[in-house]
């Protein structure tokens, strides 16, 4: 302000003037609004505008109060204001009051006859950008240049600061959407400014709660915070990001997954000075991963289990096949059928299948050609027990189709199946988990199901037991810690099972 | 074949896949080794370590979705041998008895017959 008051002396024609645009190429059209009743004096004005380089005066002259009002409040655009101080029916000061309050950003010079030190020092309080007084009208060239490259550069550190403050904010947004926290450490001080997101993401409300980075580590999961401070440390000393996830405790005492990345920050000297960066809640994501996790290590448990069980039918198929030529059709079929089980438990979520679906997968086809006839109430079966029945029924229908009942024209297949109340041993009464309330007299509701055979050829009984045989009289019995019975009576092949309803066997 | 360590050898079968236990009896049938089980549940080869009369015991690792623990710990406390069958890893164990023999899913016979020689009772 004091130099601008010493206005007796003129500025050096460089300095400021050096970095003027106008110096580089075409004159900056500069549009001027002047209230000036006198037009001798406005024309002197436009005179000494003119001498100014560089710049493409357009001047607006105004002589009344009410044509200044309307000028400003047309807005212009104006990039200058000068003003007399003394006008027949208006003053310069209401002129300056309603200027800064319209077009506050455009420099107010006043150019007047006499104007005294008083109200020029009252002038530049009031907003007045300088002043000339008209014996020395030479002045106004330095002081419109000077005012007009004050105002650009002032506008120019005004739009900045507005582009500043919409890019802050667009982060701010970007961050908030994202749901990422932002911090900041300090490290001679150990200072930590988080924003409320990044507190948000430890379960507490306010970040002043981890103002320090002691108190951040209180929050992190006793497990994690040796790791979490060699992840910090590595970060500074080897100037690469850091990228890390640890868990946390709420203060609700549940846990969270927390995942930051940064950037260690260095002075001049390349001495490291902080860390910032952001810091994300990925607890959904780790609890999709362990599932993940879980699922990979059950497929990989049912793999090995499936291979185990192909293995099993492919040594029993090979014990029992009656010759080396027999083996690749009897093994190809169990197969196929122990697949088609996986099927259809695959189609059921392996959440286990009903009785007749097991049934049908097998008989189907007989069933609608006449030759086999099913009936029963509805039974629901776990996956292992569904697998087991399936493979057996799998057994005796190969086994009719070969040599019984669908081997012949006219032969038919019984499979019938009820809920019925049986005695069962006291030895496996404990092992069973029919809770039908029957345990304790001795008799329990078991599933009892019949497979019978008729109108095939006469059947004669095998001289050995063969893979089939086998698994329904040793296998089927075991799983289902039931009572079979597989007779090769002559009229044809009868299979009996006694399973005691349980979990993995019960009606619907 | 009999291979002289499996001489007079019975051996508990706990595993619930039938076919499986099919075909570790036929292999352990094969050797001369008498066979008892097999226990497809956590209850019954509790009932059998009860009963006793095994020399040792191959121990599925999960049984219809159940853990084996407690079997493990039956067996331990009596001081019977016995060998882990898993289709899991060695994570899978029971986390007492993670020094125990395990054999992985699918096997060979002889890898059975091997460990049965190798950790039977003398």
């Amino acid at each position: 302000m004091a130099q601008l008051l010493d206005s007796s002396v003129g500025r050096p024609a460089d300095s400021p003037f050096a970095e003027d645009p106008s110096a580089l190429g075409s004159p900056i059209p500069c549009r001027v609004l002047l209230l000036e009743d006198s037009g001798i004096d406005a024309d002197l004005v436009r005179e000494h505008l003119r001498m100014i380089d560089g710049h493409d005066f357009e001047v607006q002259r105004v002589e009344t109060r009410q044509a200044f009002i309307d000028a400003v409040g047309n807005g212009g655009p104006f990039d200058l204001i000068l003003s007399d101080f003394d006008l027949p029916d208006f003053d310069g000061m209401s002129a300056l009051a309603i200027a800064r309050d319209r077009l506050p950003r455009v420099p107010f010079i006043f150019v007047s006859g006499m104007l005294g030190e008083e109200n020029a020092i009252e002038a530049l309080k009031k907003g007045a950008t300088d002043y000339v007084v008209k014996l020395r009208m030479e002045r106004l060239q330095v002081v419109v240049r000077r005012a007009l490259v004050e105002a650009r550069d002032r506008n120019e550190l005004a739009d900045k600061r507005k582009a500043l403050a919409e890019s802050e904010a667009r982060l701010r947004f970007a961050l908030e959407a994202g749901r990422l926290g932002s911090w900041e450490l300090t490290l001679s001080t150990n200072r930590l400014h988080v924003s409320s997101i990044c507190a948000a993401n430890l379960g507490l409300s306010d970040p002043a709660e981890i103002s320090t980075y002691d108190r951040l580590l209180e929050r992190v999961h006793p497990g994690d915070r040796e790791h979490q401070q060699a992840m910090v440390r590595q970060a500074v000393t080897s100037g690469l990001p850091l990228d890390m996830e640890y868990r946390t405790i709420w203060p609700d005492g549940s846990l969270h997954w927390i995942q930051v990345r940064g950037r260690a920050i260095y002075d001049k000297n390349g001495k490291p000075t902080g860390l910032a960066g952001v810091s994300l809640n990925i607890t959904d994501r780790k609890k999709a991963e362990e599932r993940q996790l879980l699922l990979l290590e059950e497929l990989n448990h049912r793999v090995k289990n499936t291979l185990a069980m192909v293995q099993s039918i492919a040594k029993q198929t090979l014990r029992t096949a009656p010759s080396v030529e027999d083996f690749p059709d009897a093994f190809q079929s169990r197969l196929r059928a122990l697949a088609q089980a996986h099927d259809l438990l695959t189609r059921r979520h392996w959440q286990g299948a009903s009785l007749s679906e097991i049934a049908a997968l097998t008989l189907e086809p007989h069933v609608h050609a006449g030759r086999v006839r099913v009936a029963g109430p509805p039974v629901n079966l776990t996956t292992g027990v569904a697998v087991s029945l399936h493979l057996a029924f799998h057994e005796l229908a190969t086994n009719a189709a070969k040599y019984g009942a669908l081997s012949a024209e006219n032969g038919r297949i019984d499979l019938e199946w009820e809920i019925a109340p049986v005695s069962i041993p006291v030895a496996r009464d404990a092992g069973s988990q029919a809770g039908t309330g029957h345990a304790s007299s001795g008799s329990t509701d078991a599933l009892v199901l019949r497979w019978r055979e008729s109108g095939g050829p006469p059947v004669v009984p095998p001289t050995r037991r063969g893979f089939g045989s086998r698994l329904i009289e040793r296998g089927l019995a075991h799983e289902l810690e039931g009572d079979v019975v597989l007779a090769f009576d002559s009229a044809g092949v009868r299979c009996r099972l006694v399973i005691p309803l349980s979990s993995r066997v019960s009606p619907q | 074949m009999t291979d002289a360590n499996l001489s007079e050898l019975t051996v508990l079968i706990v595993e619930d896949e039938p076919l499986i236990a099919m075909s570790l009896e036929d292999a352990l049938l094969d050797q001369g080794v008498t066979c008892l089980g097999p226990a497809g549940s956590v209850s019954t080869a509790l009932q059998m370590i009860e009963a006793g009369g095994f020399d040792i015991a191959l121990l599925d690792v999960n049984l219809r979705g159940e853990r084996v623990d407690a079997v493990a710990d039956r067996l331990a406390a009596a001081g019977i041998p016995f060998i882990f069958t898993t289709g899991h890893g060695a994570e899978g164990l029971p986390e007492a008895h993670r020094a125990r023999p395990v054999i992985g899913k699918p096997f060979r016979d002889l890898d059975i017959t091997q460990a049965l020689a190798r950790h039977r009772p003398r």
